[in-house]
């Protein structure tokens, strides 16, 4: 069920959960712009929407499945909503999502998955259209 | 017949000790309705439970009566109604865990609770509780308001795949004056709900640009059980939202007080909770044992600009995605304009500045170029001071000029007169601010009263372009000394470093009495700060032109702290009809 989220600390004024959350770069960065007079009104509670329990989140549904590598919800749903900051940390070969990646792929050698991530960055972005499961086949064909 | 008599005294004395039992154990279920615990876990408080869905209650009148749902909870695990994972032995674990520490003769029916099993099994991994604060919007001081959340971090400390719970208001609501009005008035039915704790990075630090410390709590193995099964019979029912008391942060106090019995957060707070004051209070309560601060998107960025020496070639490196202009410099050169490019392009693609097709194709190319320069040099962003340790958020000042007293009193929350530590420089906000005069024939009168007054002086740079902006909304004295009601609004720009901030804005005043009169003018502010924000010069200057004339007004003072909550005020005041110099005390309290 999706919500409309309550602007999360007055921040912002209405701001519309991720209707299409999707699966591929992009996405995910797209922020209503909010005018100061919203700021100002809007300045009331708190909130989101969310769910219920642990394990399941909302924004992957229309999303296809990795074809190679073993499904795993949690997997799919982080690739699918930090597509930007992995392809970020992957071109530097460091930072919190590709350690984050590199736990929910059952990685071994941590440092040698960066180092691999980063130096075949072009093989695994390799077109702009990448979706988030293509992302976790390249990424375990190439550096896994 | 000797022997029937036997018996019957046999009876009788058995009908003895079990009424005497009986008188023990509802005794004894009496005594521990009134425990702090159990009043916890009906988030019970002030004579009612504040948990407003009646499923919560097992008892019809459970809401207002501890003693009678706790018999029904008794009752419903001795008797059970339901099975399984409808029965209240599943749906309430953090109730039947007390129980069955608390009486140990009762005849509980043990049930198989699939559900909150599979609760358990995914987040048995987790190591430590944190509580996360979001800090101030750079562009949007009503922010430092603030919020709060939990977060549970798992056993690698793998903070991005951790589970995070949140408290919040449902709505649809679209029209952003009935949302304010619900907000404030219990509209809007508040809810704890779970969800990764990346959304939350991505909505706060990635989008809105706030920074955000991270509390680790000190909770042991039990007290986190606690709360999770606490939280297990909550998340499904609701309260009303009340935006300035029964907020997120406020709710967030209940599961901690689940956690750990012995803690008293929930009774500080009645009128007001602000989520800065809770999180002084967990700090007071010994929860807190360590502290990190995560830098939003919008800090990196400067602090990959000001890492470049030619910043002329990484602006034109960023509009073009050149890459011959990148030849002929150094290695770390290359990272930085590289870096800062990436978290640029980020930023306009959040603002919608960059269509997706041209935002690909530049990602990938900035992206691929990185690629091919090794590891990163680690980035040092300086800590700013730790929220915990700014002033109290409840202030008393008293102010002297010309034999009149003027005394001061808000609730909240900071303004240009209390001195910054802490706080961000140029983000303010005021509530309910009443100002009295005692005069020297010793008449006390109203001076001005302010509802809101919110202050956003952002300050300029190459890359970020804020608007500074004022709004007040309230009563002052204005013409012939009357008072007027008022809704003031200035736009501007703002300059300035670390310490010094400038701002120079155009001000559209409306002030109502009988009649409606509209001003104009020039506002010009600034501040210098001194001894790392301990002390500070301001100078707030006015031209407004009133009925065809121009009226200078100005209020320069120097602040300076005596300790945290306490801080010494001189300076000169001139107004419309009346100028003097004064000398005041202001006292912070939370």
């Amino acid at each position: 069920m999706k919500k409309i989220l309550l602007s999360t600390v007055f921040t912002a004024g209405m701001l519309l959960a991720n209707q299409n959350t999707g699966c591929g770069l992009g996405s995910m960065l797209i922020k209503d712009q909010n005018t100061v007079l919203m700021q100002v009104i809007a300045n009331t509670t708190n909130g989101t929407s969310g769910n219920q329990t642990f394990g399941i989140t909302s924004g992957t549904l229309g999303c296809e499945k990795p074809a190679t590598f073993v499904m795993n919800e949690q997997l799919l749903n982080f690739v699918a909503s930090n597509m930007d900051s992995i392809a970020i940390d992957s071109a530097k070969g460091s930072g919190e999502s590709l350690n984050t990646l590199a736990t929910l792929m059952n990685v071994e050698n941590t440092d040698t998955f960066k180092q691999n991530v980063q130096a075949n960055f072009s093989n695994i972005f390799a077109s702009k259209d990448l979706t988030s499961a293509q992302l976790i086949d390249n990424i375990a064909s190439f550096a896994i | 017949m000797q022997y029937n008599l036997k018996i019957k005294g046999l009876l009788l004395a058995l009908l003895f000790v079990s009424n005497l039992f009986s008188n023990n154990f509802s005794q004894s279920i009496q005594k521990l309705s009134n425990d702090k615990y159990w009043h916890t876990l009906l988030h019970f408080k002030n004579g009612e439970s504040q948990i407003d869905s009646n499923t919560f209650f097992l008892h019809i009148n459970g809401k207002n009566n501890p003693l009678l749902e706790l018999n029904a909870t008794i009752s419903n695990l001795e008797h059970p109604l339901f099975k399984d994972d409808n029965s209240t032995y599943c749906k309430f674990p953090a109730r039947r865990v007390w129980i069955e520490k608390n009486f140990n003769t009762l005849n509980i029916k043990k049930q198989t609770c699939t559900k909150l099993d599979d609760e358990l099994k995914s987040i048995n991994n987790i190591n430590t509780i944190s509580l996360i604060f979001p800090t101030t919007h750079i562009n949007s001081p009503a922010s430092m308001f603030g919020h709060t959340l939990l977060r549970l971090d798992n056993k690698n400390k793998d903070y991005l795949s951790s589970y995070a719970i949140n408290y919040a208001a449902f709505t649809n609501e679209k029209n952003g004056f009935v949302y304010a009005w619900q907000g404030l008035t219990g509209g809007y039915k508040g809810k704890y709900s779970i969800i990764p704790y990346y959304k939350k990075i991505n909505e706060y630090s990635n989008m809105e640009n706030r920074d955000i410390w991270e509390y680790e709590l000190n909770l042991n193995k039990n007290e986190i059980k606690n709360l999770i099964y606490h939280l297990f019979e909550v998340k499904h029912h609701w309260s009303k939202y009340y935006y300035f008391n029964k907020n997120c942060s406020y709710e967030i106090l209940w599961l901690l007080q689940s956690a750990r019995n012995n803690l008293n957060l929930i009774e500080k707070f009645n009128y007001k909770t602000v989520p800065i004051d809770t999180i002084k209070e967990i700090y007071k309560s010994n929860l807190i044992s360590a502290s990190n601060f995560r830098a939003s998107k919008q800090k990196i960025l400067l602090k990959y600009y000001s890492l470049i020496n030619d910043k002329e070639l990484a602006m034109e490196f960023y509009n073009t995605i050149d890459k011959s202009l990148l030849k002929n410099i150094t290695t770390s050169e290359k990272k930085y304009i590289l870096n800062f490019s990436m978290e640029m392009l980020r930023y306009d693609k959040t603002k919608s500045n960059i269509t997706q097709d041209k935002y690909l194709r530049k990602l990938l190319k900035i992206l691929s170029l990185r690629s091919l320069l090794g590891k990163d040099n680690e980035l040092f962003i300086s800590k700013p001071k730790n929220p915990v340790f700014v002033h109290g958020t409840n202030k008393v000042a008293i102010t002297y000029h010309k034999k009149n007293i003027n005394l001061e009193f808000k609730p909240n929350f900071h303004s240009p007169d209390d001195l910054d530590f802490g706080f961000i420089q140029g983000a303010y906000i005021d509530f309910f601010k009443l100002n009295l005069n005692i005069n020297q024939n010793k008449e006390l009168s109203l001076e001005d009263i302010s509802i809101f007054n919110i202050k956003s002086y952002a300050k300029r740079n190459t890359i970020f372009k804020p608007i500074s902006w004022n709004v007040d909304l309230g009563n002052e004295i204005f013409l012939n000394n009357k008072h007027y009601s008022k809704i003031k609004t200035s736009f501007g720009v703002s300059y300035g470093n670390n310490n010094f901030l400038n701002s120079i804005l155009i001000m559209n005043n409306l002030r109502y009495k009988n009649n409606f009169y509209y001003s104009y003018g020039i506002n010009y502010f600034a501040q210098y700060s001194l001894n790392n924000s301990h002390s500070k010069f301001v100078v707030d200057s006015k031209i407004e032109k009133i009925n065809s004339k121009l009226y200078k007004l100005y209020d320069l003072f120097y602040v300076q702290n005596i300790n945290k909550n306490l801080n010494f005020k001189i300076g000169y005041k001139k107004k419309l009809y009346s100028n003097y110099a004064y000398l005041g005390l202001s006292y912070y309290f939370d």
